[in-house]
């Protein structure tokens, strides 16, 4: 089941209903735990391989929790924290069928061609951040249905935004309060809601229409070719932050707040911006859980500026990789990670060159934001392209390209 | 002004280069213009080096949220001090 199911609405609006109605008291927080595993089965099509799998991925999680919690010593919790984690990033890429990384090991699927494994990516980051502040003693406690809630949350399933646990407990606690949501909210919620449908079910979908290679190779004028290099990243930003604008909006008619994912990435003047714009809840979390802790592992031994490279290249690779099990995937997030170490070291660059009057001046000037924002949609667009098409249809696009410039 | 507020104090001017900055519990990362990731990582690796402290990676994230300031840093701080 997904969000183009109207099973998925049915029961989104019954969860809608039972959630609303104060006088349920604390049994709404039952409902709610109750609504996502219904939800959870339903988007694993109540296959019981799948439905296998998603539960030895919690019990093993939780069961790593539960032993670093009752561990006085952050010896043994680093211990438990790195055992666990080798055994779901295995399990992960078995399950998620990366061949490009098994085929070394094994050749051929491990799993069951039937096997259903969506949302898995983002139960994967909310466990690894969980643990994380568990290892650091950052929580004194994990309660069993705040942990169910938090990894499998209908609303946010299947693809975010991710939130931090201590952040989803608060608003958890308010639902068990049962504290009545303003009239205003609702209808903020509702309407936010249905303006991600049409973003989604209208706009996105007329820009698929053209996010396919014969729109340009039937058609290979100059014109065709901008509309070909446009349609996926448009496509792309109104299905996932109309996607977003839906779950957003029925949790805020709730009165459960998630946090915001996009902020008009297309106007980002660097790939930098571009990541504080887009997908913001994910941005967000690898900085935190990967990225900083990488760079400050190599900072303790080695000049900040080398550390910065590789921690960003890892952070960049490790997120392309989450994104699918392709090796384009990985190509992907490679690029960015470039894009990022090349506007870092700029940034720098500029630091030590222009006074900070100077520097100030530069930031605003118009012309220079306006080359900035088109120089990087450009590189944005470019880099999403193994993103969705194949070498194949790359190397046609290309041939095509070539023989448009050759006319001219 | 405590030990650890001025010792930061210093951090913050080396690390933004800036010898006029003044710091107060109130101020956060938004009234720094250059406070990126980058810059985050060279606060920490200083007051590291400093204070002969080092933060564990839910503390290092922490000091991004939107609730924590110089002050629930200092605060950090002192604690770690306190417990070695």
């Amino acid at each position: 089941m997904s969000f183009n199911d109207p099973l998925a609405y049915a029961l989104l609006s019954l969860a809608l209903v039972i959630l609303s109605a104060k006088s349920l008291g604390r049994w709404r927080l039952h409902f709610f735990s109750a609504i996502n595993i219904v939800f959870v089965a339903l988007s694993l099509n109540i296959s019981g391989v799948s439905l296998v799998v998603f539960a030895i991925f919690l019990i093993v999680h939780y069961f790593a929790l539960r032993l670093m919690l009752i561990s006085a010593s952050s010896t043994i919790r680093s211990v438990i924290f790195w055992c666990w984690l080798t055994l779901c990033l295995a399990g992960f890429v078995v399950v998620k069928q990366y061949h490009w990384i098994t085929e070394f090991v094994i050749e051929g699927s491990l799993v069951p061609a039937s096997l259903v494994t969506v949302g898995l990516s983002f139960i994967l980051f909310r466990q690894l951040c969980l643990a994380i502040e568990t290892r650091d003693g950052a929580l004194n406690a994990v309660p069993i249905q705040d942990y169910l809630n938090f990894n499998l949350a209908f609303w946010t399933f299947i693809a975010g935004p991710l939130q931090r646990f201590d952040a989803f407990r608060a608003q958890n606690d308010r639902l068990a309060k049962a504290e009545s949501v303003a009239t205003q909210e609702v209808l903020l919620g509702l309407n936010r809601a249905a303006f991600g449908f049409i973003k989604m079910f209208v706009l996105a979908n007329f820009a698929s229409q053209y996010a396919t290679t014969s729109t340009f190779l039937d058609n290979p004028q100059p014109i065709y070719l901008i509309v070909f290099l446009f349609a996926f990243p448009v496509y792309l930003y109104l299905n996932f932050s109309g996607y977003c604008d839906v779950v957003i909006g029925i949790a805020r008619a709730v009165g459960f707040n998630l946090p915001e994912n996009f902020n008009h990435p297309y106007l980002a003047r660097n790939i930098n911006d571009f990541w504080s714009r887009w997908h913001i809840t994910l941005s967000e979390l690898l900085r935190d859980y990967l990225y900083f802790p990488i760079q400050t592992s190599l900072a303790r031994h080695i000049p900040i500026l080398p550390a910065m490279i590789l921690a960003t290249l890892f952070s960049f690779l490790v997120m392309g990789i989450w994104h699918g099990n392709s090796i384009s995937f990985a190509i992907f997030g490679l690029l960015h990670g470039i894009g990022v170490v090349i506007v870092n070291l700029y940034t720098e660059g500029l630091k030590k060159l222009l006074r900070k009057e100077q520097l100030k001046n530069y930031r605003n000037n118009r012309l220079i934001r306006l080359i900035s924002v088109i120089f990087c949609q450009c590189y944005v667009i470019l880099t999403f392209l193994p993103f969705n098409y194949s070498n194949a249809e790359l190397n046609k696009v290309f041939q095509g390209i070539t023989a448009l410039v050759g006319n001219f | 002004m405590t030990d650890v507020k001025s010792a930061l104090q210093e951090v913050f001017r080396d690390v933004f280069d800036d010898h006029d900055i003044v710091l107060t519990d109130d101020m956060s990362a938004e009234d720094f213009d250059d406070w990126d990731s980058v810059q985050h990582i060279n606060i920490i690796i200083a007051t590291e080096k400093i204070l002969k402290i080092r933060f564990t990676t839910s503390e290092i994230s922490r000091l991004k949220q939107p609730d924590q300031n110089i002050g629930t840093f200092i605060m950090l701080i002192e604690q770690k001090i306190q417990h070695g």
